[in-house]
């Protein structure tokens, strides 16, 4: 049953997705990469739960109605994605990426996913530890014992005597785990700390290796040589709860780590692609995927400030003082793409 | 504001303190903006992106703003993961070992060039990074953690009487099981997990918490000033006596405010039975509260009060 959900896990997100990039690049004849679909996928998985959550906490569903509603809701998008994604495989066969280029030598990749292999296993095998302020695996439990969302405060189990803040009360995060878990007989607290930890690492991989191609391109040494970096960032700065190795390895399940390893890289590498005509809906998505998982600022979070202040940086870039800056310091040898 | 102000004028300093590899980031962009050299137009946009932000998160009047815009929740070094540090420092350190270690030549070396340019980079990695969260399994959170599995397998009254606890306990049975209530959580010692709801504790849970502290951490502990005025102003036991009868008066009067409060099901460090052994019987005649030990695991043993 563990290797049924794990294959769900890579299954699932990766068809909704590869079904919303056919449908945001029908006219075009881009390829669509399976690190994209998976990315774009479990957004839509994460929008899923959110919308799911909401019901039970204002609509009062219980639980086990909202498992019902979930498999039934993943089953009808996974048939028509199906659908959708068989038919525009069978016109154009080329458009889907499963796996990178063939090309180059297997020792920067061999020495990247032997790098990642050591952080998966460390993930996954070794006792969780307690990240400062994160409630998801009492909140879990809770969910579980009481066949309702927030039916009682998660640290205590005791009814809320006078309420809970609206703005933690919205977020969909644990509700998205205790429904994951539902049809599985795993562990509440293994399947938080342990397994959704290994699929948050790898989506941010996924999220570093699409900045990686928009910066070198088909250059797959180069590529796997930052990626490679990134893991090794990840194991020499995890001291401190604030930074991206301690998010990596110890807290990968919270939203604001999910949020610091998947979804802001995703909108940097967004932004880069200065196609906003193109890549507004996956930022769109990305956006609303923060305010579901993280604490922000009325939604506001930090992928939407991010993606403004490259807009703005883009309005500055086209005005003729800073061409002539750019010039100055880069040279004007190079605009491509 | 003022407040806001003052974290994010102190507040890099805080965080260089934490992760020097912010030292990386700015040299790698002084690399790039003073070499001039030539960059593909996404890299161009990356390192301007990096400079700006990283201009917003050190400037402090925007981060202030930066601080007021992610919520009060989060601390000033939060807001650094808006700044691209780790992908600076991946593409940035890829540029350069491409370019040092000489990759464009093909003499069949640039295998070897490369290992060693990583290895010096690692080093690099190694002296300005931060380490030292390796996950091992705490003796106090495995034994914590056995009684939590005791409780929910082989005490049934857990499920009914809400328990009262030593602090790793209370944090291990909520992660365990939702089944077993609390009289209080994680909420009442950790501020940030406190910010999730508005309950608040009555005074009284506050002190059976500061009493239950100086229980599991023995005599090296002091007694919590706000603990020792209880004691003597509500209760009237002189806690600085050295009588073993005031110690047990005192005992007796927080275990009776437990029950008060609604605990019936009491767990305690097994080095300190005696001591409550002497309570418990105080306890009866005191106030007629029957106390019933319903046995021993993991360093602890269980209570059941009424």
């Amino acid at each position: 049953m563990i290797i049924f959900l794990w294959l769900m896990l890579a299954l699932v997100p990766w068809l909704i997705g590869a079904a919303v990039q056919a449908v945001l690049h029908w006219k075009t004849s881009e390829v669509i990469h399976m690190t994209d679909s998976w990315i774009t996928g479990s957004l839509c998985c994460i929008g899923l739960g959110e919308a799911l959550h909401l019901l039970g906490v204002f609509g009062h569903l219980s639980l086990g109605r909202l498992h019902i509603l979930w498999c039934g809701s993943l089953a009808v998008l996974c048939l028509l994605a199906l659908a959708l994604v068989t038919g525009v495989w069978l016109k154009h066969r080329e458009r889907f990426r499963i796996l990178p280029q063939k090309g180059g030598s297997f020792v920067l990749p061999g020495f990247f996913l032997l790098m990642v292999l050591t952080q998966v296993v460390y993930v996954y095998c070794m006792p969780a530890i307690t990240a400062p302020g994160d409630i998801t695996v009492e909140t879990l439990r809770s969910f579980q014992a009481t066949d309702g969302i927030y039916l009682v405060n998660p640290l205590t189990g005791q009814a809320y005597v006078q309420g809970m803040s609206m703005r933690y009360k919205i977020l969909g995060l644990p509700t998205l785990y205790t429904l994951i878990g539902s049809g599985f007989p795993v562990d509440g607290g293994v399947l938080v700390q342990n397994l959704m930890s290994v699929v948050v690492l790898a989506g941010a991989y996924m999220a570093y290796y699409r900045i990686a191609r928009l910066l070198f391109g088909d250059d797959l040494r180069k590529k796997y040589l930052l990626l490679l970096l990134v893991a090794m960032v990840f194991w020499c700065g995890e001291g401190a709860v604030w930074l991206d190795g301690y998010a990596a390895l110890h807290s990968a399940w919270v939203g604001t780590s999910i949020r610091n390893l998947v979804l802001l890289p995703y909108a940097l590498s967004l932004g880069l692609e200065k196609d906003w005509r193109h890549t507004w809906p996956c930022m769109v998505l990305c956006v609303m995927a923060e305010a579901c998982v993280c604490w922000t600022f009325n939604g506001l979070g930090m992928c939407l400030l991010l993606l403004a202040v490259m807009a703005a940086l883009d309005k500055v870039s086209a005005s003729g003082p800073y061409r002539r800056l750019s010039s100055r310091i880069f040279g004007r040898e190079e605009e491509r793409p | 504001m003022r407040e806001l102000l003052q974290s994010a004028l102190y507040g890099p300093g805080g965080y260089f303190q934490s992760n020097h590899m912010v030292a990386l980031v700015l040299g790698i962009l002084l690399y790039f903006f003073a070499a001039g050299r030539a960059l593909k137009a996404r890299e161009k946009r990356l390192l301007a992106v990096t400079a700006v932000l990283l201009a917003l998160v050190l400037f402090p009047g925007s981060a202030a703003v930066l601080m007021l815009y992610q919520t009060g929740f989060y601390s000033y070094h939060w807001i650094w993961s808006l700044a691209p540090t780790t992908l600076c420092i991946a593409w940035g350190g890829t540029l350069l070992l491409w370019e040092l270690t000489g990759q464009q030549r093909r003499d069949g070396k640039e295998g070897w060039r490369l290992a060693a340019g990583m290895a010096a980079l690692l080093a690099l990695f190694l002296l300005t990074g931060n380490m030292g969260n390796l996950r091992s399994a705490d003796k106090e959170q495995e034994t914590a953690r056995q009684m939590a599995v005791y409780l929910e397998e082989e005490v049934p009254e857990s499920g009914e009487a809400l328990l009262w606890a030593p602090r790793p306990v209370l944090e291990a049975v909520r992660r365990q099981t939702g089944g077993i209530r609390l009289l209080y959580g994680r909420n009442m010692w950790e501020p940030a997990a406190a910010a999730y709801a508005y309950d608040t504790y009555p005074m009284e849970q506050q002190r059976l918490f500061d009493w239950m502290e100086t229980i599991e951490k023995g005599d090296a502990y002091e007694m919590p000033s706000g603990l020792k005025t209880y004691l003597e102003d509500v209760a009237a036991v002189p806690v600085d006596s050295q009588e073993q009868g005031s110690q047990a008066a005192a005992d007796a009067y927080m275990l009776q405010l437990a029950a008060r409060q609604g605990s019936g099901l009491w767990v305690f460090p097994a080095r300190v039975t005696e001591r409550i052994t002497l309570a418990c019987g105080l306890l009866q005649e005191e106030y007629g509260l029957h106390v019933q030990m319903l046995g021993e695991a993991a360093g602890y043993t269980v209570w059941r009060c009424g």
